[in-house]
């Protein structure tokens, strides 16, 4: 998994290609897991209300493929029951996903990635243990409204084992509808930067 | 390439945070009114009985070696067990003292006869005994304060169960106040000192020989034969097999350094080790201090383990016997036969921790309002769900 968490981390830096995109998003959707347990008794509810925001930076290989990166907070807020208590958590985590997408036209883009995540919060991070992070398959469909609006339906699916005592807070799967802005769209070839 | 990683990462995760609100089902007690006789609970209720001002200067200066005088009186469903025994009280811990509630030594005047079991009444190996008591401590959970309230006696009460080989101390969750106020729930465990050996083998404490390693595996010689224990670190130090396998409880050692390696105390060798000899018996090793087990290199090998990168004479020790064949072929059969049965399973771990934690469940709101540590109600049923968790991956690791 750290080779994972690895390459995510290097490709997200290093791309370079000739037509770059920045944009901010904002998607409110549903976390949710088909079970979740604590302390031995089984949740009713396993679902979450999920915000994430952040940035995108996409760049085009050609006229149809791109990659895209960039850097997300994730706040998930749910209620909890057990017999001897209820509770409400609130979380929030850093997200870094990267993308391979396809523009299937003007008006639709696909794309599939990967996404490296805290799993606790920092002042429970062991660097010496292997579940700090978590590993979500990404999907993303965007409607191109104009120029500067889009719209996105976002999914993640955590692909790593974890127990629940991080993912109470976090369900592992999610389901989200955005609002994409586009910042700014820039036209460099790598003749132009050397 | 790893760093870099953590790197890019540290940012975010310094910005991610989790917190929970409670809303708990049970009746909370409010500790400002609690007192021993009207608190509702199936556990003993110790109430010391102490100077005010001696306690608070005890309490405040916890670093300095301030001993008080007190009375204990114990109870149990409102029924006074122990009635105006006179103690000696100290506070207990390196650090550890320094959390708000801190762990209480407590020396009776004379030996206190448990043969009714009014004190303690756990369940013991059967060459041990509780009939006497010299000392023991209040205990706040040491490390694990802050998490569970149960760590240490859960792993210790896996090798009672599995009949180990070892010797330890016995624990039993209890409700402690000081002069009529609720204190915080505490665990009366027995010592691991010279006082507690004596008492488990039914000597005196003339009769015992012991040493400890301290962090950084120094050699603290504590009571009995000095020289005695010289010539052992010397014998380790020269490699003399033949010298150590007569001076050492072989089936103890094994046990020991199994247990120790299987759970992965990452405190240990280096630190938390106490061995000692009743008369000119050999060395036995006592098992304490488990509040930093399987919290790092889980995914360790138990040899791992017990060849800490910090020197220290039980590795090395370790190592002699390893080399011999005779030595090297009991210790992997015990091994494989103690891993691959029940008796250390996370399935009779998780029996273990949850039997203590619902010994203490109605308890630890009131706890936590006092100390507020763990935070909420949420998070020490999640740390408990981690501890079983982590003793599952450090068992799926180890077989």
């Amino acid at each position: 998994m750290k080779k994972i968490s690895l390459f995510l981390v290097l490709m997200s830096t290093m791309l370079s290609f000739s037509q770059s995109e920045f944009q901010v998003e904002v998607d409110l959707g549903y976390a949710f897991q088909s079970e979740m347990i604590l302390n031995d008794e089984s949740l009713d509810n396993t679902s979450a209300f999920g915000v994430r925001f952040g940035v995108n930076y996409l760049k085009m290989f050609n006229d149809k493929i791109y990659m895209e990166t960039g850097l997300y907070g994730k706040y998930n807020r749910g209620n909890r029951r057990i017999e001897t208590l209820e509770f409400t958590s609130n979380n929030l985590k850093i997200q870094l996903p990267l993308y391979v997408g396809y523009k299937i036209n003007n008006t639709w883009k696909f794309s599939v990635g990967a996404s490296i995540e805290n799993n606790k919060d920092f002042d429970n991070i062991d660097f010496k243990r292997e579940d700090n992070l978590r590993y979500d398959l990404l999907t993303k469909l965007v409607y191109v409204y104009n120029n500067k609006i889009q719209f996105s339906f976002y999914t993640n699916w955590m692909v790593n084992f974890t127990y629940d005592v991080y993912t109470i807070s976090s369900p592992k799967n999610g389901l989200y509808l955005g609002v994409i802005y586009q910042l700014r769209k820039t036209k460099k070839t790598k003749e132009d930067k050397i | 390439m790893k760093q870099l990683t953590y790197c890019i990462l540290i940012v975010g995760f310094m910005c991610g945070c989790t917190n929970y609100d409670d809303n708990i089902k049970l009746n909370v007690q409010d500790y400002k009114t609690l007192t021993p006789e009207n608190i509702d609970t199936n556990l003993k209720v110790a109430n010391l009985i102490l100077d005010e001002s001696e306690f608070k200067e005890m309490y405040d200066n916890y670093t300095e070696d301030i001993e008080i005088q007190g009375v204990l009186n114990l109870y149990k469903n409102g029924v006074i067990l122990i009635e105006n025994e006179v103690v000696e009280v100290e506070i207990k811990g390196t650090f550890s003292a320094a959390f708000e509630l801190k762990s209480l030594g407590i020396k009776f005047d004379d030996t206190y006869n448990n043969e009714d079991r009014k004190l303690i009444d756990p369940e013991i190996l059967p060459f041990h005994s509780l009939d006497r008591v010299k000392a023991f401590r209040f205990r706040n959970s040491g490390n694990d304060f802050e998490n569970t309230m149960l760590k240490d006696m859960s792993y210790t009460k896996l090798a009672v169960n599995a009949g180990l080989n070892l010797d330890l101390t016995y624990a039993e969750q209890t409700v402690v106040f000081v002069n009529n106020k609720f204190l915080g729930l505490m665990n009366l465990r027995t010592e691991a000192n010279t006082n507690g050996m004596s008492r488990l083998y039914g000597v005196s404490k003339s009769d015992i020989t012991l040493a400890k390693i301290l962090e950084g595996g120094i050699v603290e010689k504590k009571d009995g034969d000095f020289d005695r224990i010289d010539d052992f670190i010397a014998a380790i130090d020269n490699e003399d097999y033949d010298y150590l396998i007569n001076e050492i409880d072989v089936d103890n050692f094994i046990d020991y350094m199994i247990f120790e390696s299987y759970i992965g105390n990452r405190d240990w060798p280096k630190n938390n080790v106490r061995f000692f000899a009743v008369n000119d018996g050999p060395f036995r090793f006592v098992l304490f201090d488990l509040d930093l087990v399987a919290t790092q290199d889980i995914d360790s090998s138990p040899m791992s383990f017990i060849n800490n990168p910090i020197g220290n004479p039980i590795t090395d020790l370790f190592n002699i016997m390893y080399a011999n064949e005779n030595f090297r072929q009991t210790y992997d059969v015990r091994f494989q036969n103690l891993i691959n049965s029940a008796l250390l399973s996370s399935t009779r771990f998780n029996e273990i921790a949850t039997e203590y934690k619902s010994n203490i469940e109605h308890i630890m709101p009131t706890q936590i309002n006092k100390y507020n540590t763990p935070e909420t109600f949420t998070e020490w049923y999640l740390n408990i769900d981690h501890l079983k968790n982590n003793f599952e991956a450090r068992e799926n690791y180890v077989r």
